[in-house]
């Protein structure tokens, strides 16, 4: 809707901004291409990502995901390594691939467990089969304003880095430096992304790109990119939401450019952690890429955010046998992927309370699981039988992880032109509504009355016959009797009236008082009164002068002169009026 | 024409209820309805009048009515009514005819209306008039359940405006 939105409004507007210059823009213009001469006037709010056929756009041959991304829960993907020379003498498989590549089941100690997933990656998948399915769907979205997350998540040793980031991303010399068929999916998913924006762009948008990394090591937050900071704190805010204070975040106008980042990032990450000696990454990476899109037309601002994560291996202590220093990172690393798990089950439960705030990681992923993003979650096992407890239990977060709902939208803040635009459109809209319901009313009003005057005409046994056949209680029909008259039959009784009890029955009802105000009646009546016929004992009728040429309306004359007539006699003689008033009713 | 005003004098007319009931009349006593009249003048070979919303009791009490009247002219009735009394009114015929329950007078009234019969419709609406006569405002409420439209406050404006409703 929002997207059609502004589509339309885009199509719509005429180039008013031209002659406004943002001065921000201005300045990244200068950051960006100082080189690229301003031919058209259009190239003046160029950013540093906004000319089309860019020397930076990344040939890539056309990708095309078989996957349908499910917007409304967390896509879970499972892929299993191939086992190491170790487990190949020690175990066997122990994993059941079934051939539709979404169920698998994992036997151990004789039982056989059973999972359901959105697509299974038997060992032999490729990089790229992985990341087309897991994160090129989320490429349009990711453009669209919607906030994405990739994360990885399974036993240490499991193959997470290598998935997400390619091999090579353990070692400090090697980063960067793998086999371009083997990277892993988030430098795929960034090419991607700055292609897609690449290709896309024109003179109407302007995207603006910024990275971040950062990790969390024993429940604190360092800054990959600058890593003489101190730890980093975490603060939400209603308004703004969540945010980490002193972060780098680093524009970036190419795919080159992240990488690079990327890869200083993970030496820092890799050589921190070999420093305290550890074999496999002990903390958690997170690579934060900030997208905004300004669209030049309306003034609307989208911004999204994609976070790809690499979890940290959960382990079993006993089994990997650490001490000390190693034993409190377990515990943390533990801890912070229990209080994930938790996170999880409160969310499949649909719980009230969600315990985000128990650790860093589920605060800083609050928006990944449960919140309004689009997540995909891969989680990385083995398939050899001396792991299958711990694929097991990863298989097991990944199930709940499958019923947790999201609700993603996109992050769109209007601007003012877009603003006033809705507000004419909703006010034309409802001055439309407003004539229409006037005009219906009038309309009803109109029915009503030839309703009304059609079933006087008819008898009482065919209004019952209509009734049924509409199924309609038509009540006002049987509440008062005098309704089911004609207007004519009804002052036709009248008449034989005195006018002066005439006008003591106004008072009956209100159908009685519209009724009675017929013209012709009173007309009758004052014409009566002049010739003597019938006359009011205390009002001197003969004195009334009327020219029955000129009378607009006879009941107002006759209720004005009437109360006139009153008013003058009461002050005389109160006792005659009373007597009089008394006597309209026993005149004869 | 010749051959239709030949038949002219023994022609009834066949009046069709709303229930599909044939009642018959003769014709001179039906052309009391102005109605009837123009139908017959109007169209020459109609014998037959359909009335689909009066019910044939209505139709019996009219065309008694109208074989009553058949050669002389119906009493005039005075206006004002000078008694709540029918019977001082109008002729004891006429008020033994119309001393029937509230429903039959308005069933009555109506279809007189419809047929366009003036002393009926007026001998129907003296009726009613009687039933008003001297009653007050409360008294007819009750009688007929006609509830109180008018909200107190309305009430008091109404009784500024109409001082006559003072008693």
């Amino acid at each position: 809707m929002e997207e059609e939105k502004s589509l339309s409004s885009l199509s719509d507007s005429d180039e008013v901004e031209e002659s406004q210059i943002d001065p921000e823009e201005a300045k990244d213009k200068v950051i960006g291409e100082p080189e690229v001469p301003t031919l058209q006037p259009r190239k003046r709010y160029s950013s540093f990502i906004s000319q089309p056929n860019h020397p930076e756009v990344p040939e890539l041959v056309h990708q095309k995901s078989d996957i349908k991304m499910s917007k409304k829960g967390v896509n879970v993907f499972v892929r299993f390594r191939p086992d190491n020379a170790t487990e190949q003498k020690l175990g066997v498989q122990c994993v059941d691939y079934h051939p539709d590549q979404k169920k698998v089941s994992v036997s151990c100690d004789g039982i056989s467990h059973g999972f359901n997933f959105r697509r299974i990656f038997p060992p032999e998948s490729s990089q790229e089969q992985i990341f087309l399915s897991c994160a090129l769907p989320l490429v349009e979205s990711i453009l669209e304003g919607y906030n994405c997350a990739i994360l990885a998540y399974g036993q240490t040793g499991a193959g997470k880095t290598y998935s997400l980031l390619g091999p090579g991303y353990d070692h400090p010399e090697r980063v960067g430096k793998c086999d371009q068929e083997l990277r892993g999916v988030a430098p795929r998913l960034l090419q991607s992304i700055f292609h897609q924006i690449y290709s896309t762009v024109s003179g109407e948008a302007v995207y603006k790109v910024y990275t971040s990394y950062i990790q969390i090591y024993n429940e604190k937050i360092f800054d990959l990119l600058n890593p003489a900071k101190e730890k980093l704190k975490v603060y939400q805010d209603t308004d703004k939401g969540l945010w980490i204070t002193d972060a780098t975040k680093v524009p970036s106008k190419n795919v080159k450019e992240v990488n690079q980042i990327l890869e200083l990032g993970t030496k820092y990450r890799v050589t921190a952690a070999t420093n305290s000696n550890a074999e496999s990454s002990r903390s958690h990476a997170l690579l934060i890429l900030t997208i905004t899109k300004h669209l030049i037309n309306t003034g609307t601002y989208r911004a999204s955010q994609v976070y790809m994560v690499d979890l940290c291996g959960s382990e079993r202590i006993s089994k990997t046998g650490v001490v000390e220093e190693r034993l409190k990172e377990a515990q943390n690393i533990n801890k912070s992927l229990l209080s994930l798990g938790n996170v999880i089950n409160a969310l499949a439960e649909k719980r009230k309370h969600i315990p985000y705030r128990d650790s860093k990681m589920t605060r800083l992923l609050q928006n990944s699981f449960g919140g309004n993003s689009l997540t995909s979650l891969l989680l990385c096992c083995s398939s050899n039988s001396t792991n299958a407890l711990e694929t097991i239990s990863t298989l097991r977060f990944g199930d709940r992880a499958n019923m947790v709902h999201n609700r993603p939208v996109i992050n769109q803040r209007e601007s003012a032109d877009d603003l006033r635009r809705l507000l004419t459109e909703s006010n034309v809209k409802l001055i439309n509504q407003q004539k229409v319901i006037r005009y219906q009313n009038e309309r009803i009003i109109e029915m009503e009355t030839i309703i009304r005057e059609l079933f006087s005409m008819m008898g009482s046994s065919q209004v019952k016959a209509v009734q049924r056949k509409i199924q309609i209680p038509l009540a006002p029909m049987s509440r008062n009797p005098f309704d089911k008259l004609g207007v004519n039959t009804f002052v036709c009784i009248f008449s034989f009236l005195h006018p002066a009890d005439v006008l003591s029955m106004v008072g009956v009802c209100k159908s009685f008082r519209q009724r009675l105000k017929c013209e012709n009646l009173w007309r009758y009546f004052l014409i009566e009164l002049k010739q003597g016929r019938m006359g009011f004992k205390f009002i001197p009728v003969e004195t009334w002068d009327i020219n029955f040429d000129k009378v607009e309306s006879y009941w107002e004359i006759f209720k004005d002169k009437f109360i006139k007539s009153l008013a003058k006699g009461m002050p005389e003689d109160p006792e005659s009026a009373s007597r009089g008033i008394h006597l309209f009713h026993n005149m004869r | 024409m010749f051959y239709n005003f030949n038949k002219i004098e023994e022609v009834k007319i066949r009046l069709r209820s709303a229930e599909g009931h044939i009642c018959e009349v003769e014709e001179s006593a039906a052309l009391m309805s102005s109605f009837i009249r123009s139908m017959i003048e109007g169209f020459n070979e109609v014998t037959e009048v359909s009335l689909p919303n009066i019910n044939s009791v209505v139709i019996e009490k009219v065309i008694e009515y109208m074989r009553h009247y058949k050669d002389k002219d119906p009493p005039i009735i005075k206006k004002p009514i000078i008694s709540s009394k029918m019977e001082e009114n109008t002729s004891a015929w006429d008020a033994g005819f119309i001393d029937a329950d509230w429903n039959m007078v308005v069933d009555l009234m109506t279809a007189a209306d419809y047929l366009m019969m003036i002393p009926l419709r007026d001998l129907c609406c003296a009726k009613m008039a009687c039933k008003f006569k001297g009653r007050s405002i409360d008294e007819l409420r009750a009688e007929y359940h006609i509830e109180n439209e008018f909200p107190s406050e309305m009430e008091e404006n109404l009784e500024f405006q109409h001082p006559w409703r003072l008693e």
